[in-house]
């Protein structure tokens, strides 16, 4: 039984992290390596004399031309990640920071029509966002957005806004309302209450709904493509637009910026981990 | 001969805690048994082992004369009855009650008719063709009752089946659990931490605390009987009196004293020397001659009696009085103690000496 | 003056009546039991005195001012809630403190500090003021809430069924703990509860509320021996009282299937519930027979289940009385005993 379970689970890693590893050592090649025929996944220090040989020569390079400004883009990768980190973070704590105050109101108050207005809500995500992308681009046109940060940032925040509404609403709905009441006989207001009291026992969802709307917006491509052209082109963006290159597809770069891109958001997941692992055990405190 | 056997019943949780001691207990067939003790002394894991819901780390559980140690829950003929039980709530009251014998292959009109029957028992005829949702949380735990008593297993575990209750409500329940059980003999065993409902529906208690049992007996005699100061003081609403004191042997007899009272004369004869006194409330009376003198820190009425709880120099004890004789907060009154409810215990081991 | 009086206090939620005219006053160090079934509307009386809800008609006056439409924070009110209300991720320490850290409180540091060791003491968690409150067990945890709402000082208590969620055990000593206390804090309490004993053991007065209606106010005594209705006689007592239906047949009620009771006056009603209390059922010398079903062992008392004349009848004797199951004995209630109902 125990071996099964091993065999299982070591299948399983392989297969999970097999592109990965692929990326990794395709970031460490020379771009002729990457486009060789033969397959190349021994990386060794010197190159191997043997063309058709499995071993290649690792060197650095795809990570130092990161910062070269290739031939059509107006910067370099690491702009272009500095975009996508301004855009992600600020969307992502917008979304969190709006998702809360407006779930904890529909939590707690007794708001007319409140069902109403949580479908509706949720019904901003019925369409697929791609098929409003013709009357966002005029709009943004209209209000000189395009190609702007917070353009896309207004974008992705109201995308993930319904998710966080939604989230945070059934992780206020667990907090007992006693926590605050109690607050307010204390002598707390209802505002001090919520930040006091409310928002420390909400960290974990918010954590949670954060990690989600950061992936989203961290990840978006339609948009990103079709709304920009310069400015504030996100990494997703930036790679797509690399197609057509007239030195042909930077493979060892596209996998090295790749790596680099997919660092942050593993970063933020074991940053937040404490808080999403606390909310597998949310509501052991007895009722 | 017994039905159900725990041989050397144990359970250690995976972080290395004990939460079950080589537990040994044997229920007779039809026999009702209540497994007693605060929160975390092991009787609930001990039931679910029963059940088949957690398997023991070691020893041995027999049901029927057939080991059944690991067989799965489903295979052990067992009812079980939760704290907390959900209704289904597409399903009237009565067809949630006849749920179990659906499963069973029992034909419908005969499952109607058992659970009319039950409904009846439990004064819930008027809700029959209700949905569970328009039912109060009282009515709905009874409905849930109900359905777990429908089927006549092997056996009926229940884990605090009335816990969430109202007080008023509790009691009919008890009256009602017991008599399904006397009816159909099935054996049961039944967690508490509530020692009332233990006297009333038990045929014999077990007294459990930190996983292991420290009394089985009928409920007078773990009432009347203690075995140690743990029994003593957690059987018994309030539990016994203990008093630290000393007994000296005087012309024939033992003299139990503290804090350099008097307190009783004792006939029964033990060793010289420090002991703890233990003694029911209703075996102390306030008496104006009595020896015992102290000041009354609360009288609490009960209805049909009173109990004064009474700060003296050997530590605070509690008297039985009449309900129509109030003691005024502070009062100096004296008590005196009837020395055939005097029970002796060990001040170092806890165990009873006499 | 009393401490706090409610005048015609209404409060519907949709359809459905919480509170009905509930008039209720408490005195400056009284001990009041508000006592009542689940769903009675106890507990939407509290958050209305506490000012978590605002009644739809009536008034409620604390220390003599109107405070109907004033804050929760404005009244100086401590609430303990029956679901434990610590912060899990705050120690006892500072769960303790929150209180006095409310605005417009401007305690100095030192007497923070010095309150909450006054009630860490006074309620026997000193041990405990450090650990973090999601590591407290059940009866801890209810400790420090009441050492919370107590750390205050506060003019007014008010207790929603705090002992509910705790061991047997536990609920019974904090029941005598807690009623010394509040007589040690001379600070008015209003305590709700379903529980009888409770009710009995603790009020100076107990205020029956059922169906949103103050049905009875009273000492204990009172309503044990002459509650109301039967509802409230159903409600007070372990067990509770005894209901029987009977019929007046002249000088006799005779029980649902024609046996004889005892005696009844001759200006009673013809239809009647009778109450009497378990404890005045006497096991002979009574007019006709009936069958001993059950017995409890309750400890100093003995609880005889009977089924008498088509009804049953509980009857509490000392534990030094002999009863079998199965036995026949002629039960008998005095006159005096007996509340009579007319149907």
């Amino acid at each position: 039984m125990k071996w099964l379970r091993w065999f299982v689970v070591a299948l399983y890693l392989v297969v999970a992290t097999a592109p990965l590893v692929w990326m990794g050592l395709s970031s460490l090649k020379e771009r002729a390596d990457t486009i060789s025929p033969h397959a190349k996944f021994l990386p060794t220090a010197e190159a191997p004399s043997d063309p058709t040989s499995p071993s290649f020569e690792a060197t650095f390079e795809a990570y130092r031309e990161l910062s070269v400004v290739h031939a059509g883009a107006q910067q370099s990768f690491w702009g272009h990640l500095g975009s996508s980190v301004l855009i992600g973070l600020v969307s992502t704590l917008a979304s969190v920071a709006l998702g809360t105050c407006c779930a904890y109101g529909f939590s707690r108050f007794r708001l007319p029509g409140a069902k109403d207005w949580l479908f509706f809500v949720l019904s901003t995500r019925f369409l697929p966002p791609l098929a409003v992308v013709v009357p966002v681009l005029i709009m943004y046109r209209t209000l000189d957005l395009q190609g702007t940060h917070v353009g896309l940032i207004v974008l992705y925040t109201v995308f993930n806004l319904s998710l966080a509404v939604w989230l945070m609403k059934g992780f206020l709905d667990e907090i007992p309302r006693a926590f605050e009441e109690a607050a307010l006989v204390d002598g707390y207001t209802r505002g001090q209450a919520f930040v006091r009291v409310v928002l420390p026992e909400a960290r974990t969802g918010m954590a949670v709904t954060a990690v989600f709307c950061l992936i989203s917006s961290w990840n978006e491509y339609g948009f990103a493509m079709t709304l920009n052209s310069s400015g504030a082109v996100t990494v997703p963006a930036y790679f797509a637009g690399l197609q057509g290159n007239i030195e042909g597809m930077p493979w060892p770069q596209i996998a090295a910026g790749a790596l680099v891109f997919v660092a942050p958001i593993v970063l933020f997941t074991v940053l937040v981990r404490e808080n999403l692992l606390r909310g597998m055990t949310f509501g052991t405190i007895k009722q | 001969m017994s039905f159900l056997a725990l041989e050397k019943l144990a359970k250690v949780w995976p972080d290395g805690t004990a939460a079950v001691r080589g537990v040994d207990l044997s229920i007779a067939q039809g026999e009702f048994i209540v497994l007693l003790g605060p929160s975390g002394c092991g009787k609930t894991t001990t039931l679910r082992m029963i059940a088949g819901l957690e398997t023991p780390t070691s020893g041995r559980i027999t049901l029927a004369g057939r080991e059944i140690t690991r067989l799965p829950a489903a295979e052990r003929d067992i009812g079980m009855v939760f704290q907390f039980y959900a209704l289904y709530p597409h399903l009237t009251v009565a067809e949630n009650i006849a749920f179990p014998l659906e499963c069973a292959g029992v034909p419908r009109d005969e499952r109607m008719a058992a659970a009319r029957k039950l409904a009846e028992q439990l004064e819930l005829t008027a809700l029959l063709d209700s949905r569970p949702r328009a039912l109060s949380g009282g009515d709905q735990q009874r409905v849930a009752l109900a359905r777990a008593m429908a089927r006549k297993p092997a056996v009926w575990l229940m884990d605090e089946p009335l816990g969430t209750l109202d007080a008023s409500r509790r009691a009919d329940m008890c009256d009602f659990i017991r008599a399904q059980q006397l009816e159909h003999a099935v054996p049961t065993v039944y967690v508490t931490h509530d020692q009332e409902e233990a006297m009333r529906l038990a045929d014999r208690v077990v007294v459990m605390n930190g996983g292991e049992v420290l009394q089985v007996g009928a409920p007078e005699q773990v009432y009347a009987e203690p075995a140690s100061l743990f029994v003593a003081r957690f059987v018994g609403s309030p539990g016994m009196n203990l008093i630290e004191g000393f007994s000296r042997a005087s012309q024939g007899v033992t003299l139990l004293e503290s804090a350099g009272v008097a307190l009783v004369k004792c006939p029964k004869l033990v060793r010289e020397g420090p002991v703890v006194i233990g003694v029911r409330p209703e075996h102390v009376a306030p008496d104006p001659a009595g020896a015992l003198r102290g000041r009354v820190a609360l009288d609490a009425f009960m209805g049909s009696h009173r109990y004064l709880h009474v700060d003296t120099g050997c530590g605070r004890v509690v008297a039985l009085g009449a309900a129509d004789r109030p003691s005024a907060v502070g009062e100096d009154i004296g008590l005196s103690i009837d020395p055939s409810g005097v029970r002796l215990f060990d001040s170092d081991a806890g165990s009873r000496l006499a | 003056m009393s401490a706090l009086e409610l005048v015609g206090v209404s409060k519907s939620f949709g359809a459905r009546a919480a509170l009905a005219e509930v008039a209720l006053s408490v005195g400056e160090r009284e001990f009041v039991v508000v006592l009542g079934p689940t769903g009675a509307g106890k507990t939407t009386l509290l958050r209305t005195i506490a000012g978590l809800e605002t009644p739809d008609r009536g008034e409620v006056r604390l220390f003599g001012a109107d405070c109907t439409h004033s804050s929760p924070a404005a009244r100086d009110i401590a609430l303990v809630f029956q679901n434990f209300s610590l912060y899990p991720g705050k120690t006892v320490r500072e769960n303790l403190a929150f209180p006095l850290l409310a605005p417009g409180r401007e305690l100095a540091a030192g007497e923070i500090g010095e309150r909450v060791q006054w009630a860490a003491k006074l309620l026997r968690i000193e041990r405990l003021l450090d650990r973090p409150a999601r590591k407290l067990s059940g009866g801890e945890m209810q400790r420090v809430a009441i050492g919370r709402a107590i750390v205050r000082r506060p003019r007014l208590f008010l207790m929603d069924e705090p002992l509910t969620n705790l061991d047997a055990k536990l609920r019974e000593e904090l029941r005598v703990e807690l009623r010394e206390l509040a007589r040690r804090l001379e600070t008015p309490v209003v305590w709700v509860t379903h529980d009888s004993a409770e009710a009995l053991s603790m009020a100076d007065r107990v205020v029956a509320l059922f169906a949103g209606r103050v049905v009875q106010v009273g000492t204990p005594r009172e309503l044990y021996l002459r509650p109301a209705t039967p509802a409230v006689a159903r409600q007070l007592g372990s067990p509770p009282m005894n209901l029987v239906e009977v019929l007046r047949d002249g000088a006799v009620w005779r029980l649902p299937n024609g046996d004889a009771f005892g005696a009844a006056a001759s200006d009673a009603p013809q239809r009647a519930l009778l109450g009497f209390r378990p404890e005045h059922v006497r096991l002979e010398g009574g007019a006709s027979e009936a069958l001993v079903e059950v017995v409890e062992h309750l400890g100093p008392q003995r609880v005889v289940v009977l089924r008498w004349g088509g009804a049953t009848v509980h009857a509490a004797v000392a534990s030094s009385v002999d009863v079998a199951v199965h036995q026949r004995l002629r039960p008998a209630v005095a006159a005096e005993h007996c509340l009579i109902w007319p149907r």
